[in-house]
């Protein structure tokens, strides 16, 4: 067994509650590290692609890579949730920070596969080397907060009060429950895997919570090797300005500012990209006004020597609060995507999506649709009931998000996310989406490449597929021209290959603004004690996006139809700022993408496939007649 | 003419101020002189940078929303009007 594994998976059947236990063999960790790879290889052999997400049929891989937990690797306490998407219809992964992931593994466990479905609400306590199916009868209804907590005084019963704060919870909401298409998973009260409806996914099975405990450190193969790679990681880190005083002292939303100054804040629903409050809700505003620094302290991940993670609370009435966040992309969603620079207002939305299990890119997105077919009028009086649902109300907000997790009212339609609700309101071309995703916190009429990025990305709508603002406007690792969509295409595939792998091994993606393949090969080499190289790395990722978009043609005919954006990013030029008069001109890049992936009409080739070693996936493709020609 | 600077992040710690309004005489002015003209501004980029033609590689420089890099660096000639933002390296995402 490599280092870095515990080399046991548990299975999980909910309908029999039967437990099993599998490792599996070296050959295949290798080709697929973990977490985001493994859970597509898995869902690849297990899953029926074209299976209803929400039946029994389906199944949720919560998932740790080889670095996870491994104290010495910057920002390696995270997990990651892999599954058919609700939302999507794709194969869909989804990551989160905190305390979690680690804890999954000292617990004894690479990865827990949930399978069925349970006929009654349950859930599972995960320590010591096994896993048990408890009742959670009595938690179904609460909030992810009541029941964490509910949770960790009932096992501490069993490990001892003074043990009790190592116990971690991930855990659904009511929106879970309630099978809203865009519920996440939180975990550790405050930290989401967060897109695609996972939480719906978990809610489908009647899985309340996952709690973990365990003291099983993960084997190191290479001690010396791994203390010089680590050491040479840590000093990256510390020596960028990035990584060591940005984002620790102002957390993501520290890019408010910078974006909207570069005309691609998306502001109302994609209708243009300056937001002229944006410093309300920013980073800056954040950390001098509501940040609690002592308890942020305690909101930082396991093992993270960056630290992004913010503690806020709101004092005055009526949107008092606290919690975790808000990040970028909440104040993003909930602010400028709905016209709201009411950070009280803005705040106390986003405590609410994480105690009610919704995720808040999403919901903030879905809000400023919603808000956008009230506008055109689109929206039945009868169904409004009263609500004004106007740019810049921040009140609106905070009931919607309320409505949404219990489905109740309009709620029920916004459950549904951005797509379905402008198609049952007869206004489709108003969901900015990709895949039926939510777009996040960038206008790519003003980035070409990131525009690219949304469009060719097999989880949908997402910028974390291939992060192009990192070069095209924060000149990391070096400034492109924003504007040209030349060398677009090279980027992307390099970008969208690499977060395959660290999302695999299992890491922060912010650890990317400092480190690249050859830190993360060295340091998987020195754990795993196998000898790998950054090209081999690359290789892998390539494997992971080609296997993903094979899952998606065979779940939906995944292609070219849906490598695209929305007609107004397109079509629509840029109203207002910098970026005015442009439009994301995917075309220009889209044929060199195909070209450099191997695929044809956005479909993996047999050559490609081969290359890859994956012909048992090239010959089912060409079963269904979905190889392309 | 008139020109605004806007200062974010850790540069507005520093600084104190978040934006200032700079007039001239002259419509000749660059990017480095607008620099040069604020004291306190010029100081704290030579302390953190050493040097002022480390800024455009090493901190972000908008003039109206576009990286210096792609006018024509600290040389840009400014306008009435123009604005000029300035972050320190700053990431999310
Ligand atoms: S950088 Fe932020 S999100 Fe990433 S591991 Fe650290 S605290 Fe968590």
């Amino acid at each position: 067994m490599p280092g870095g594994y515990t080399g046991r998976l548990a299975r999980i059947d909910l309908w029999s509650c039967k437990v099993t236990y599998e490792s599996l063999p070296d050959e295949v960790l290798r080709k697929w590290i973990g977490g985001r790879g493994l859970g597509v290889y898995l869902a690849l052999k297990e899953i029926p692609p074209k299976v209803d997400p929400l039946s029994p049929s389906n199944k949720a891989y919560v998932m740790t890579g080889p670095l996870t937990g491994i104290a010495g690797v910057p920002a390696s306490g995270r997990w990651c949730s892999v599954t058919k998407s609700p939302l999507t219809n794709s194969i869909h992964d989804a990551h989160s920070g905190g305390k979690f992931g680690p804890y999954l593994k000292f617990a004894g466990f690479d990865g827990i596969v949930l399978e069925e479905a349970s006929e009654r609400p349950v859930y599972l306590w995960v320590h010591d080397g096994k896993v048990e199916i408890r009742d959670a009868h009595h938690l179904w209804g609460m909030d992810t907060h009541s029941v964490t907590d509910a949770i960790t005084e009932e096992l501490s019963a069993e490990v001892g009060k003074s043990e009790a704060k190592e116990i971690k919870v991930a855990c659904i909401g009511p929106a879970g429950e309630n099978l809203a298409r865009i519920a996440c998973i939180i975990n550790d009260k405050s930290r989401a895997a967060g897109r695609g409806g996972h939480g719906a996914v978990w809610g489908s099975k009647k899985v309340k919570a996952i709690a973990v405990y365990g003291k099983s450190k993960p084997s190191i193969a290479d001690l010396d090797k791994f203390r010089e790679a680590s050491a040479a990681a840590m000093k990256k880190i510390k020596e960028s300005p990035i990584t060591s005083e940005a984002l620790p002292k102002y957390g993501t939303a520290v890019l408010v500012n910078i974006i909207n100054n570069a005309g691609i804040f998306p502001t109302k629903n994609f209708k243009t990209g300056y937001f002229p409050e944006a410093n309300a809700i920013s980073g800056e505003t954040i950390a001098s006004t509501i940040m609690d620094w002592d308890k942020q302290k305690e909101e930082v991940c396991w093992g993270c020597p960056i630290g992004c993670a913010r503690y806020t609370r709101i004092t005055k009435p009526p949107f008092t609060g606290e919690g975790g966040g808000p990040e970028y992309e909440t104040v993003w969603s909930l602010g400028a995507q709905t016209g709201t620079s009411d950070l009280a207002a803005v705040s106390k939305a986003h405590y609410l999506t994480n105690e009610l299990g919704l995720d808040g890119i999403s919901m903030g997105h879905v809000i400023g649709t919603f808000m956008e077919l009230v506008e055109l009028g689109k929206i039945p009086k009868e169904v409004l009931r009263g609500l004004k649902a106007e740019w810049g109300n921040g009140e609106v907000l905070v009931e919607l998000v309320w409505r949404t997790a219990y489905r109740s009212g309009i709620g029920c339609d916004l459950a549904e996310g951005a797509l379905r609700l402008a198609q049952k309101y007869g206004a489709p071309e108003v969901a900015m989406v990709v895949r039926g995703q939510e777009l996040p916190a960038y206008d790519p009429r003003g980035a070409q490449g990131h525009g690219l990025a949304y469009a060719t990305s097999n989880r949908g709508g997402c910028h974390l597929r291939a992060y192009l603002i990192s070069p095209e406007v924060l000149g990391v690792p070096k400034l492109v021209d924003r504007f040209d969509t030349k060398g677009k295409a090279e980027l992307v595939k390099h970008f969208q290959d690499v977060f395959a792998v660290v999302d695999s091994l299992v890491v922060c993606k912010f650890d990317t603004f400092a480190l690249w393949t050859e830190d993360f090969a060295s340091l998987l080499s020195a754990v795993t004690g196998w000898d790998i190289t950054p090209k081999e790395l690359e290789v892998i990722g390539e494997r992971i996006y080609n296997a993903e978009r094979a899952f998606n043609v065979l779940s939906f005919g995944d292609g070219k139809d849906y490598d695209t954006l929305p007609k107004r990013l397109l079509e629509e030029p840029m109203p207002e700022g910098p970026a005015k008069g442009h439009i994301t001109r995917l075309p220009e890049m889209l044929g060199e993408y195909y070209m450099l992936r191997g695929w044809i009409d956005g479909r993996p080739s047999r050559i490609k496939l081969e290359e890859l070693g994956l012909k048992w996936l090239a010959d089912r493709l060409e079963e269904e007649g979905l190889i392309p020609k | 003419m008139k020109v605004l600077v806007e200062v974010y992040a850790t540069l507005y710690d520093k600084l104190g101020w978040r934006s200032k309004e700079v007039n001239f005489n002259s419509n000749e002015v660059s990017l480095e002189d607008l620099i040069k003209s604020i004291p306190d501004l010029y100081n704290t980029l030579i302390n953190d940078l050493g040097d002022l033609t480390e800024l455009i590689n090493n901190y972000i420089v908008f003039i109206n929303g576009i990286h210096a890099q792609f006018k024509n660096g600290l040389k840009t000639v400014l306008r009435d009007g123009d604005k000029v933002a300035i972050f320190p390296p700053v990431a999310g995402g």
